[in-house]
């Protein structure tokens, strides 16, 4: 027997729906009283980043349209506390993996939520990654496929393995192939098919190291040599538009905290460029974009913990421009959104 | 010729139509031309969204004139279709008559995301 639902059509089950998901035939008083609860599926702002997590920020997401300018704006919350993460996402869903409760090693995790980007809800569960791992790569992606590369894991071992996930479902990380070095706190960016991980703390040493290497997304296989950083750096961030990969900020070995923004052409196999600079000179910022203007922010600044998001045009070089603020200021935080490179 | 009076029409034919919204520009659904010398009264009109993962939202604007000239009135602004559920913006309990030389809008945020469904009856 058919059951007639909120809509106040006959369907064959009853039909509750979400904010994922609301599959069935509804009338626009539904819509406008599911809108209000927050339980709607609505298109992904294209625009849209989301700041995951950091340090105090606990588990804190900010999120703000990367086309304007502005400050963010809270969106749920993750469903821990999650210091120095990875991000990925789709157009539609990103996911949260890995990091530590309280930013120290014995807090790591395995865990991963998501949330649904074109909501402001909280996250939910996702599955697990193969290992608990904090300080890994920023986290990318492309439409169907996160990656996540690298980091510490709760023995204080550092890491060379990349691992990865099905956007779509929730299911646990799968192991993908391995770095060419343990490493932690590197930067990484993508295009659609190749992932690129930047500099970070290499092992055995640990040293701060200029060495870039990349993968190619749809593959399970190991890390190939890109090209290189202009100098070692480690605790930066990166992102991208579909052709050209940038990364700003981080530390080289000897002091904490750096300016320098440096782009790569992800399809060669070449150095790094100059571009311009941050705003502020820090480390253990986040970093997204679209597909035309990246953004970094948070971070940590000497024995400041920073709340300012810089922009620049990806396509150009120059210095970055303010952008606003944060709604709270912190550092070890990942940032993904609707429309970064790895999604053209 | 003017629109017929509703208690003396000769002809009603019944009519549907569908559209895939192949673009994200305003796209005409349904017209009633100038001097057509019908009402069409609106019975309903759905939109289903055919993509399995993304919501799109829709628009769908009344113009005052025909092949969706001027500036339109908006029923539906930006409404949300999650994936795979299909909204109804007019059905029988709210039917529209369109007079002549006005016509029906829509708008897709995403392209071949969304399909428009309308049924309506010809007076004339």
């Amino acid at each position: 027997m058919g059951t007639r639902y909120l809509g106040g059509y006959i369907t064959a089950t009853e039909q509750t729906p979400s904010s994922s998901s609301a599959t069935g035939v509804w009338d626009l008083r539904t819509h406008s009283k599911e809108l209000v609860a927050e339980t709607w599926q609505n298109p992904s702002p294209p625009g849209r980043a989301l700041f995951f997590g950091g340090y105090p920020r606990a588990n804190v997401i900010d999120f703000f349209d990367i086309a304007t300018t502005g400050n963010a704006t809270d969106f749920g919350d993750l469903s821990t506390n999650a210091v120095y993460t990875g991000a990925c996402g789709s157009s539609t869903r990103a996911v949260r993996g890995g990091g530590s409760a309280d930013g120290s090693v014995g807090s790591n995790m395995e865990t991963m939520d998501y949330v649904t980007i074109g909501s402001t809800g909280n996250a939910q569960d996702f599955g697990d990654l193969t290992t608990d791992r904090y300080r890994g790569d920023d986290g990318f992606s492309s439409s169907t496929r996160g990656i996540f590369g690298g980091g510490i894991n709760e023995s204080s071992t550092s890491l060379n393995v990349i691992e990865y996930i099905t956007i779509s479902s929730t299911g646990n990380g799968t192991d993908f192939g391995d770095l060419g070095a343990a490493n932690f706190d590197p930067a990484s960016f993508c295009s659609s098919t190749r992932g690129v991980f930047a500099g970070g703390q290499a092992e055995p040493g640990p040293s701060t190291t200029n060495i870039v290497q990349y993968i190619t997304i749809g593959s399970t296989g190991n890390t190939t040599d890109f090209g290189d950083l202009s100098s070692a750096t480690q605790s930066f961030a990166g992102c991208s538009s579909s052709t050209r990969g940038l990364v700003g900020g981080g530390s080289p070995a000897a002091s904490q905290g750096a300016g320098p923004i440096e782009y790569f052409t992800i399809a060669s196999t070449g150095n790094a460029t100059d571009f311009g600079d941050l705003t502020v000179a820090r480390s253990f910022l986040g970093s997204t974009s679209s597909s035309s203007r990246g953004v970094w922010g948070g971070g940590f600044a000497g024995i400041s913990t920073l709340n300012q998001i810089d922009f620049v045009t990806i396509a150009s070089t120059g210095n970055a421009s303010d952008f606003g603020d944060l709604t709270v200021a912190g550092n070890g935080m990942r940032a993904t959104s609707a429309s970064h490179g790895g999604l053209q | 010729m003017s629109a017929p009076n509703l208690v003396n029409v000769a002809t009603i034919t019944a009519k549907s139509d569908s559209l895939l919204l192949t673009g994200t520009s305003a796209t005409k659904l349904l017209e009633n031309t100038a001097s057509s010398g019908k009402v069409i009264k609106v019975n309903s009109l759905v939109v289903a969204n055919v993509d399995g993962s993304s919501a799109a939202t829709i628009t769908v604007g009344i113009y005052p004139q025909d092949d969706i000239a001027g500036t339109p009135v908006l029923i539906a602004s930006t409404i949300s279709v999650p994936a795979d559920a299909t909204l109804v913006v007019i059905d029988k309990n709210m039917g529209y008559y369109l007079e002549e030389d006005t016509s029906i809008g829509v708008t897709a945020s995403a392209a071949n995301d969304l399909t428009c469904h309308v049924t309506y009856e010809e007076l004339s």
